[in-house]
């Protein structure tokens, strides 16, 4: 399982409700699926918390597959000042009824009043990396200096 | 020496870590929550200590069986979101299997195998439905009007199963409403009083926001009217109308397990109800079996005619909105049963394959040799049969394109084949 721990920059970026999140799984037949879920926020102990507002949806099928198989999903959160951060963890609890899931139901409604509360899964953390393109270009030039076009590289005629 | 010590079935079955690593496909978590429901569970001093009443879901009794006893919990969540409807079982000495066990472990409440010394999964104890404290304005404490499991209510409308009426002639695996199996209990009343507590309690019931998922009602089979179970039919009709009152939709979710209704009356219940699935328990998909085990069913309605009207339900209810129950492992009860669990699974799948194809989905419960029913001293199958026969049963599902609504994980949560479907 994963136990990596996230800085408070990134919780911000995951906890800011300006950001977009988007959430990729797969299914049990090995298709990918990726949705945004403006619901990902991080909890207590750091770990990823979402909340799945429809039964039936496919993501809430396959976060399930990654539960009860050790599986990882990935979310990506793109911050309003555009850095991004990829995360991926694997889903450990799956909250579907009893008093702690009332509240998130009630929390829910607070957020979208229509909503129907599926379930709050709770992800454990095991990767976590900036995604912003002027990170990871200096990062791409430190560890793959050869990736690059001549002409980039050509001197003064 | 208890009997599960003397007769040595840990070397005659391949144990749960063997179990999931032989068939992948399986999740661990739903093969642990099958071996737990065949197995049972026991609670110790340190878990028992962990309960609070007045936080958590306990009964007096067994609202189901009516026997009275210490208040104690029903069921658990395991960190999936799924349950186990098992409360603690005290005394296995006969059982054929030991139990597992509920300890606390670090501070976690866990399940263990203590012969194995293995943590297997942590759980917790079921929430007390608020409704609970209330009485209706009858004065009737709510809690025996109800019951609940986490995302459900059930009301219990007939407490007695007349099967039973002719000895011998109720379902050999059963342990519901014993406490009311002779000739002369009629079960409890079901007055005016009654049908307007339901509604009570029904209304107290939807106050607790995001709790229930769904309204269930079953009983035991009532075999009076002009024709069988008509009169079955008139209480689940006065039933819901008392609960109708409730909601502001017509229609609403109900997991309804009745007995085998006729065609008409069926289409009754759909005209006049909030049903909109149905179920009926042919209990063991083998009409010789069923014969012997379910001697009330297969004498006064049949083991064809009852699958007959679980087709004439799909008709009215639609593709996979008609659930067939099965006790899963009972074919195998001797002497009459398969003695070869292959044999067993091969001729249950292939008659849930045919019913399959004509729309009816399945709910397996898993056979536990339960004190009250006169199985209690049999022998169930192994785990490795109870996995496949969920393997089996949801792939039935899949290749016949049926989904399962009101018998799946969370609007009722004892069927590990239907546990699978959250997947599909
Ligand atoms: S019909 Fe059979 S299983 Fe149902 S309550 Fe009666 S005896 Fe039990």
């Amino acid at each position: 399982m994963g136990n990596v721990k996230i800085s408070q920059e990134i919780i911000d970026a995951i906890n800011d409700p300006g950001s977009i999140k988007v959430l990729a799984s797969i299914s049990r037949t090995g298709e990918l699926h990726v949705v945004p879920k403006g619901t990902i926020t991080v909890n207590e102990e750091g770990n990823i918390r979402y909340y799945e507002l429809l039964e039936g949806s496919q993501t809430n099928k396959n976060v399930t597959f990654a539960l009860w198989f050790g599986r990882k999903i990935a979310i990506n959160i793109i911050t309003p000042d555009r850095r991004s951060y990829q995360i991926k963890g694997i889903p450990v609890k799956s909250l579907v009824a009893g008093k702690e899931y009332q509240k998130h139901y009630e929390r829910a409604m607070e957020l979208i009043p229509d909503s129907d509360l599926a379930a709050v899964y709770e992800i454990e953390l095991t990767d976590v990396r900036e995604e912003s393109y002027p990170v990871r270009f200096a990062e791409e030039a430190r560890d793959n200096p050869l990736y690059i076009h001549l002409d980039k590289l050509a001197g003064q005629a | 020496m208890s009997r599960n010590s003397e007769n040595g079935w840990r070397s005659k079955e391949l144990p749960y870590d063997q179990v999931i690593e032989k068939y992948p496909e399986i999740p661990p978590i739903v093969a642990l929550k099958i071996d737990v429901s065949r197995r049972g569970i026991h609670y110790t001093q340190a878990a028992l200590d962990r309960v609070d009443p007045d936080k958590h879901h306990v009964e007096p009794y067994n609202y189901m069986i009516g026997h009275g006893k210490n208040a104690a919990p029903i069921g658990l969540f395991l960190r999936d979101g799924s349950v186990i409807c098992q409360g603690d079982t005290p005394d296995y000495s006969k059982a054929y299997r030991d139990p597992y066990t509920l300890d606390v472990v670090d501070g976690r409440l866990v399940l263990t195998d203590e012969e194995i010394g293995k943590v297997y999964e942590e759980v917790t104890f079921w929430d007390r439905p608020d409704f609970y404290d209330k009485k209706t304005s009858n004065g009737t404490p709510m809690c025996l009007v109800a019951s609940a499991r986490p995302q459900r209510i059930t009301i219990a409308p007939q407490t007695k199963c007349h099967f039973w009426d002719t000895p011998g002639e109720g379902c050999k695996y059963c342990a519901l409403f014993s406490a009311h199996r002779s000739k002369d209990d009629e079960g409890e009343i079901r007055d005016e009083k009654w049908f307007q507590d339901v509604e009570e309690t029904t209304r107290e019931a939807l106050k607790e926001k995001g709790r229930y998922c769904s309204f269930h009602m079953t009983a035991g089979s009532t075999l009076s009217g002009a024709e069988i179970f008509d009169d079955e039919v008139d209480l689940y009709i006065k039933t819901l109308h008392a609960a109708e009152k409730a909601f502001k939709t017509e229609k609403f979710p109900v997991k309804l397990v009745a007995s085998a209704f006729s065609k008409k009356q069926l289409q009754r219940m759909y005209d006049e109800t909030a049903i909109t699935t149905y179920t009926t328990d042919l209990e063991v998909l083998n009409p010789e079996l069923f014969k012997w085990i379910c001697p009330g069913k297969s004498r006064l309605v049949g083991y064809e005619e009852w699958k007959h009207r679980l087709y004439d339900a799909v008709e009215i209810f639609g593709r996979g909105n008609v659930d067939c129950g099965i006790v899963g492992g009972v074919e195998t009860a001797q002497p009459n049963g398969f003695a070869d669990e292959d044999e067993a699974l091969a001729a249950v799948l292939a008659e849930a394959e045919e019913m399959g194809r004509h729309g009816v989905s399945f709910a397996d419960c898993v056979w536990n040799a339960l004190p009250g029913s006169m199985f209690v001293n049999q022998k169930t199958p192994s785990l490795e049969y109870y996995v496949k026969l969920a393997l089996g049963l949801a792939e039935v599902r899949r290749k016949n394109g049926l989904k399962i609504y009101t018998d799946d994980y969370r609007r009722c949560g004892n069927h590990p084949n239907t546990d699978l479907a959250r997947i599909d």
